[in-house]
Parts: structure tokens; C-alpha cells; sequence
């Protein structure tokens, strides 16, 4: 399927599943703890459509393959390291245009007007780098957000990982997983439309008699 | 490529004509002035190449254009001092970051600032010294052949003309040793450091150092190691114009850029705003949604949804719900 590139067994993967998030607030508590944006935290975590929907929808970086921030940006300070991360705004370089915030298409980066910068999830590089899950991860109670290896993920969850996304013409691949029931691309056209409804027995109990 | 030729040209010229014609022009120094005819031919190269890019020109475009704007013009021109000394001089952008690094930097920012005003000039045999007629104790200042201003060898303008670089020496190791520890200190610095930014303190570092033991050896050492000194501390002055250019230090002439920013987003808001196609809400301008929509099929993105609608019509909140609504509806649910 176009784009999809599957993990391989033993490779740690960021895995991100706005499905099961319960809008308790840890990831964006435990982000802000991060030494390298103290005190402030680089987790999104909306309300999707508060009158209708209980939903709520965390945002990580998705640290995609061809990042359009990085190409929008005019003083070339958005970089990806040899990881495929794609790291927060280089703090010389950035003059808070705002041109990545208006140009990603998950709507990740934002710019802070008095220091001059843009601040992004960088996807705890530097925990990753020493093989510990991202802060977000760690502390997320119901694995919205998790981290493991691919292998891991078969035997303990339910679901397809997908990393391949589409925003009307354009096709994006990246580096933090997504969960779905068919390879193939999330189309995000798919969220305009009506909101889906809550899954009334989410790990299916009531089949197996447990209520 | 022809840009920095014609910049290096110019600056030749100017050093022709500033020094009468290499009448002043100080032969000791004609390893500085090939290092600086590389630093301006490399920088404007370099300067041109990031210009190309379409961002930076569209940037670039709507900055001078903004500037110009006659409805905007006169508040623009009034507040570009101000500007000028927030943002590029006084620099409180970084305070707002980190007051340590606001200290570090303006140190090393003023500790460049007089090395430059003081040594480009001489480089170029624009000012030279002069014995005031037979008066061996009293110098005067030369512009080409105008005089400026005379001094007592032993007083204390001598002292700071004679020691300006060793001031902007001290004041650019205060600031490479405080961001020296920060690195050895911070977990965040540790962190996110990158070799580059190294490469740019030991440059900094270097150049100040064995400038310093120039004196030290005058000084102190009865002239001791001093060629040696010499020669070292020109390799390191030539080594680090060569490295501006290309490095973290680049970043001296991206920083004006934040001017343009700062009168195109004037321009941005005295336009109509950019409503988002889900929610309604107004989330940018017009004028750099329209931007954005331009350059993004200029770098191979494509996000137009049919022949009127384009994914960038989408707020950032609306953005994210929209992916997390379309993850949850593609596993039958959310919960």
C-alpha cells in the first residue's frame, strides 16, 4: 500500500492512537518537565468538538519523512537529525515567521513572539537516543501513547500501524506511528466529515461475558 | 558567484582608495585583508544562495514591500530604530529565553562588535597612527590624511586605543565561558548541543586567546614566542572568517531578516484574515495563507483538496482534530 512502510519487529517505534485517549492531561504535564523546553509543554491535547463529542485529541510531532515545515521555512532552521527526527526550530537561525505553523498539516509547531522562536515536539530525541520511551509515553495512562517495539505491539494491542497519511493531494509518510484497521493511509479528509461515535466496549468484554 | 566576486571587488576598491592607494596600508596585516576578502566574497555568496530559496525570497519580497507600504511606511520608519536596538543590538529576544544567555551573548556580540570597528578599519589602512610633529610621546589618529584626534602615549585614550582588542578579548571569553558551562552543566544544553555550536566557541575561544598572549608576551614575557603568537593568531583570525560564512555564525546576517518579519506581519494584520474552513475562526492573514499557498507547489507540496478547497484552509486546532477524528473513525470509534 502507498507509503506505508512497516517497522521492523525489533525496532522501537513512537506509536500515536488519538482513539484511546482519555484527555487526562499527563503527557502535556510530563512534557513540560523535559530539561530542553522547561516549563513549557510541547504536547498538544484538544477538545474535538466539545458539544458533541467526549473526544479528546493528542498531537505529538508526527516527525514526517519530508517535512513541509522545514522546507517552508525561510531561515532554514528546522533540521532532521540522522534519527529522522525532526528537531525543534535551531534557536540562532529561527526569526518567528510562523510560516511552519501555517504549513504542517498536523498542526504541531507553534512560535512564542517574545523569544523570537518556534518550540516543537522533538520526540525526546535524547531519551530515545538511550532507548527510554518519550516523557509523553511514558506517563500515558491509557497507551494512546506508547513506545515499543513493533513486536511488542502485535502481541499486547489491537489494530494496524500505519504511518502513512492524506491531505487532499498530498501524501505523508512519517516517522511516528498511527493505529488503524487496514493498511493503507488516513485520509484526514475524513475528520471533516461527521464525528465518530464512542466505542461502547472498546476491548470487546462484553463478548467474552465480562460486564 | 558574480555577487561575491563584485562585493569583493568593492571592498578591494575601498581599501585602494581608503588607504592612498596602499600609501597606508600596513603590509603586516595583508593576511587579515585576504581573510577578509574571502569572508565577504563567501558571505555574499552564501547570502545569495539562501536568498534563492522560495521562502526567503517570498520573505525577503513582502519584507521591502511591507516596508515601503504608504499606509505603513511612516510607522515603519519611526519604530525601525527601536527595532533595530531591540532585536539586533540589545538582543531582549534571548532574555525572554534564558537571562544567562542573553548575558553570554551580548558579551560575545559587543566583545565582536569593537574587535571589528577596531580592526577592519586598520586591516584596511583606513586610520593609521602618527607622531604629532617631533613630539615623540603624543600620537595622533589618522582618517587617510584628515586628523582626528591626538593623544598622550601614556594616557589613558592611548591605553584603550593600544588595548581595545585585549577589552573585546576579555569580553569574548566571559561570554564563551559562560556558555561553556552551560554546556557542561545544563542537562537541556547537553541535550540538544550540537557540534557545530562547539565549533563556534573554540573558535571564538581561540581567536581571543592568542590574541590576548600577543600582549601577554609584550607585556610580560619581554616579546617571548612572539612571532609565533603572531602567526597563530592570524591563522586562527583567517580560519574563523572562513568559517563564518558556512557555520552557526551565519546566523549574524539571517537575525535582520526578524525586521521583515516584524513589518510583514504588520502589513499581514491591516489585511483581511484567513478563516478556518471547519471551525470559522480566524486563525492567520490572508496575505501569508496566499503566500504559503503559492510557495508550497514551488517545493513539491501539493495540499489542494479539489479545485477550490486546499487543506491550508484548515486552522492548526482544526488540524489536529481532524486527524484524530479520521484515526478514530478509520478503528470504528473512539473510547
Amino acid at each position: 500500500m502507498m507509503g506505508t512502510k512497516l517497522p521492523g519487529s525489533d525496532e522501537l517505534i513512537f506509536v500515536i492512537d488519538q482513539s484511546r485517549c482519555i484527555g487526562c492531561g499527563a503527557c502535556v504535564t510530563a512534557c513540560a518537565e523535559c530539561d530542553t523546553h522547561k516549563g513549557t509543554s510541547m504536547m498538544h491535547l484538544d477538545y474535538v468538538d466539545r458539544s458533541q463529542s467526549t473526544q479528546t485529541a493528542p498531537m505529538v510531532c508526527m516527525h514526517c519523512d519530508d517535512p513541509t515545515c522545514a522546507s517552508v521555512c525561510p531561515a532554514d532552521a528546522i533540521k532532521q537529525g540522522d534519527d529522522l527526527l525532526v528537531q525543534s526550530a535551531d534557536q540562532s537561525r529561527c526569526i518567528a515567521c510562523s510560516n511552519c505553523v501555517y504549513a504542517c498539516p498536523f498542526g504541531v509547531p507553534e512560535v512564542y513572539p517574545e523569544r523570537n522562536m518556534m518550540m516543537k515536539c522533538d520526540g525526546c530525541y535524547d531519551r530515545r537516543s538511550e532507548g527510554k520511551a518519550p516523557m509523553c509515553a511514558s506517563v500515558c495512562p491509557s497507551e494512546a501513547l506508547w513506545f515499543g517495539t513493533a513486536d511488542e505491539f502485535d502481541r499486547t494491542r489491537a489494530g494496524t500501524l500505519a504511518n502513512s497519511f492524506q491531505f487532499g493531494g498530498q501524501h505523508v509518510t512519517t516517522n511516528v506511528y498511527t493505529v488503524t484497521h487496514e493498511l493503507g493511509p488516513v485520509d484526514a479528509l475524513l475528520g471533516r466529515g461527521e464525528t465518530p461515535q464512542a466505542v461502547t466496549d472498546p476491548f470487546g468484554l462484553e463478548e467474552v461475558g465480562v460486564s | 558567484m558574480v555577487r561575491g566576486l563584485l562585493a569583493t571587488g568593492v571592498v578591494l576598491i575601498m581599501v585602494a582608495a581608503g588607504s592612498g592607494w596602499f600609501r597606508w596600508f600596513d603590509t603586516a596585516l595583508a593576511g587579515y585583508l585576504f581573510g577578509v576578502l574571502f569572508f565577504v566574497f563567501a558571505s555574499v555568496y552564501r547570502y545569495s544562495v539562501w536568498l534563492q530559496r522560495p521562502p526567503t525570497a517570498r520573505l525577503r519580497a513582502r519584507g521591502w514591500q511591507a516596508l515601503r507600504d504608504p499606509q505603513l511606511r511612516r510607522g515603519n520608519l519611526r519604530s525601525l530604530p527601536s527595532l533595530i536596538g531591540a532585536n539586533l543590538l540589545a538582543q531582549s529576544f534571548i532574555r525572554h529565553r534564558s537571562t544567562t544567555r542573553w548575558l553570554a551573548h551580548q558579551l560575545i556580540f559587543w566583545g565582536c562588535v569593537l574587535a571589528v570597528a577596531v580592526t577592519f578599519p586598520l586591516t584596511f589602512g583606513w586610520f593609521h597612527f602618527r607622531s604629532v610633529g617631533q613630539q615623540v610621546s603624543r600620537y595622533e589618529v589618522q582618517f587617510t590624511e584628515i586628523g582626528l584626534l591626538q593623544f598622550d602615549i601614556g594616557g589613558v585614550v592611548a591605553w584603550m586605543f593600544f588595548h581595545a582588542l585585549d577589552i573585546s578579548a576579555v569580553l569574548v571569553l566571559a561570554g564563551v565561558g559562560i556558555f561553556l558551562l552551560r554546556r557542561l552543566r545544563e542537562p537541556g544544553a547537553i541535550a540538544t548541543q550540537r557540534a557545530s555550536d562547539n565549533l563556534a566557541l573554540a573558535g571564538l575561544f581561540a581567536v581571543s586567546i592568542t590574541g590576548l598572549m600577543l600582549t601577554v608576551s609584550h607585556q610580560f614575557l619581554e616579546g617571548a614566542f612572539y612571532s609565533f603568537l603572531n602567526v597563530l593568531h592570524a591563522l586562527t583570525v583567517v580560519l574563523g572568517l572562513m568559517y563564518i560564512p558556512f557555520g552557526k555564525l551565519f546566523h549574524i546576517f539571517q537575525r535582520p531578516g526578524n525586521l521583515g518579519v516584524t513589518f510583514y506581519s504588520r502589513a499581514a494584520e491591516a489585511g483581511p484574515g484567513q478563516t478556518c474552513a471547519r471551525c470559522g475562526q480566524e486563525f492567520a492573514s490572508q496575505l501569508q495563507m496566499g503566500d504559503l499557498k503559492e510557495i508550497l507547489p514551488q517545493l513539491g507540496y501539493h495540499y489542494e483538496t479539489d479545485a477550490q478547497g486546499n487543506y491550508q484552509d484548515l486552522c492548526p486546532n482544526c488540524r489536529r482534530a481532524g486527524v484524530a477524528l479520521a484515526q478514530s473513525t478509520a478503528v470504528g470509534g473512539f473510547g
